[in-house]
């Protein structure tokens, strides 16, 4: 090795080996390693979303179904406690919206078909609930129907807040 | 491409984390591209190939959103992501494949690169540059040599990494220097130009 590296016009020092490496260039990845990101955490979301997009679905559709109910029969009275304690569920969940600041994300258009259903959903159900004649029965299951909507958005927004959490 | 720079690149904007940590795929995309090519240069100069050092970069990433929730930001961002690149290329060099490998040098009998170096030695007139002189160490020996006199890291921090002894790290380091002491050659400072400076010393 020595009749080899006297040739050399020079030798290298430590330190000028190390400062030898550092001119050598930055290399780049390929794309594909970024695709292959993308498709992993692609199906991440998709498994995290699975089930709140059916639970969503869900609660959409038995918002769906009471709005078409007929009327029903009457009721003994409200049950005041029930109907209070289901409305500070509905408060305690709009205030953990708030808390995932749902406006800050960008969100997929499957994400946001979903929020945007969930969203129509506590609408309506809000609508009814402004109605000025309800029956007791009804109120407590428009609030119950209105807690579960409310939990699948707060899911939703939670989920894609901390998908890979 | 870019020349190496050896100083800590730019911190992630301010909010980028905190985005990414939310969940915010541009977000994501963003802090990629910022420190993809940087992260991809270290595990490649470790593991000395492209494709494990392709997989090192995705496992990283892939990770980097959970292991976020760990980063408080108490020192430059580049010096915490870098631990977790030099982590996983550790691991993969630990794997069964390497670990023959790493035995025969750890037990100072240098068989494998002995063996290695012989058949090398044959192709030093091929070194052509700095690259491939830096191929042809031993993996250790590469990460080692990398390590030090690129990211700067000390022979303690080495040995934690690699658990491993200081005076493991340090005779590391000797060797990858003798055997890139003996691959360079005078074109490959010339073509770098580093040549001139060389000259001067």
């Amino acid at each position: 090795m020595n009749q080899d590296t006297d040739r050399l016009s020079v030798r290298l020092d430590d330190s000028e080996i190390a400062r030898a490496l550092r001119t050598l260039p930055q290399l780049e990845p390929s794309e594909r390693v970024w695709q292959r990101i993308q498709a992993r955490r692609g199906r991440r979301q998709h498994r995290w979303y699975g089930p709140a997009l059916a639970i969503a679905a869900t609660a959409v559709m038995a918002v769906a179904l009471t709005l078409m109910l007929p009327a029903a029969p009457p009721d003994p009275g409200p049950d005041a406690d029930a109907l209070a304690d289901l409305a500070a569920q509905s408060d305690e969940l709009e205030r953990l919206l708030v808390g995932l600041d749902p406006d800050a994300r960008v969100l997929d258009m499957e994400t946001a078909g979903t929020i945007v259903a969930l969203e129509d959903g506590i609408a309506a159900v809000d609508g009814r609930l402004r109605r000025a004649a309800l029956r007791p029965n009804e109120a407590e299951l428009l609030w119950q129907q209105r807690v579960e909507l409310m939990r699948a958005l707060v899911g939703v927004h939670a989920t894609n807040a901390s998908i890979e959490f | 491409m870019a020349e190496m720079d050896n100083t800590f690149p730019p911190e992630p904007p301010a909010g980028l984390l905190d985005r990414v940590r939310a969940g915010d795929d541009p977000a994501f995309e963003a802090l990629y591209r910022l420190y993809a090519g940087r992260a991809y240069t270290l595990a490649h100069r470790m593991l000395g190939q492209r494709e494990p050092a392709e997989e090192v970069l995705q496992e990283v990433f892939m990770d980097l959103v959970a292991a976020l929730a760990a980063y408080r930001g108490d020192g430059p961002f580049w010096a915490w992501l870098r631990r977790m690149v030099v982590n996983r290329a550790l691991m993969r060099m630990r794997s069964e494949r390497s670990r023959p490998r790493l035995v025969a040098v750890e037990d100072g009998h240098d068989s494998w690169l002995d063996e290695v170096a012989s058949r090398q030695y044959e192709r030093v007139h091929q070194a052509r540059d700095l690259d491939a002189a830096l191929a042809q160490l031993s993996p250790v020996s590469r990460a080692v040599v990398w390590l030090h006199d690129v990211e700067g890291w000390t022979h303690p921090e080495i040995a934690a990494a690699m658990d491993r002894s200081v005076s493991f790290s340090k005779s590391q380091l000797a060797r990858a220097h003798a055997r890139l002491r003996d691959l360079l050659s005078q074109e490959v400072l010339d073509e770098s130009g580093y040549g001139s400076t060389v000259g001067a010393a």
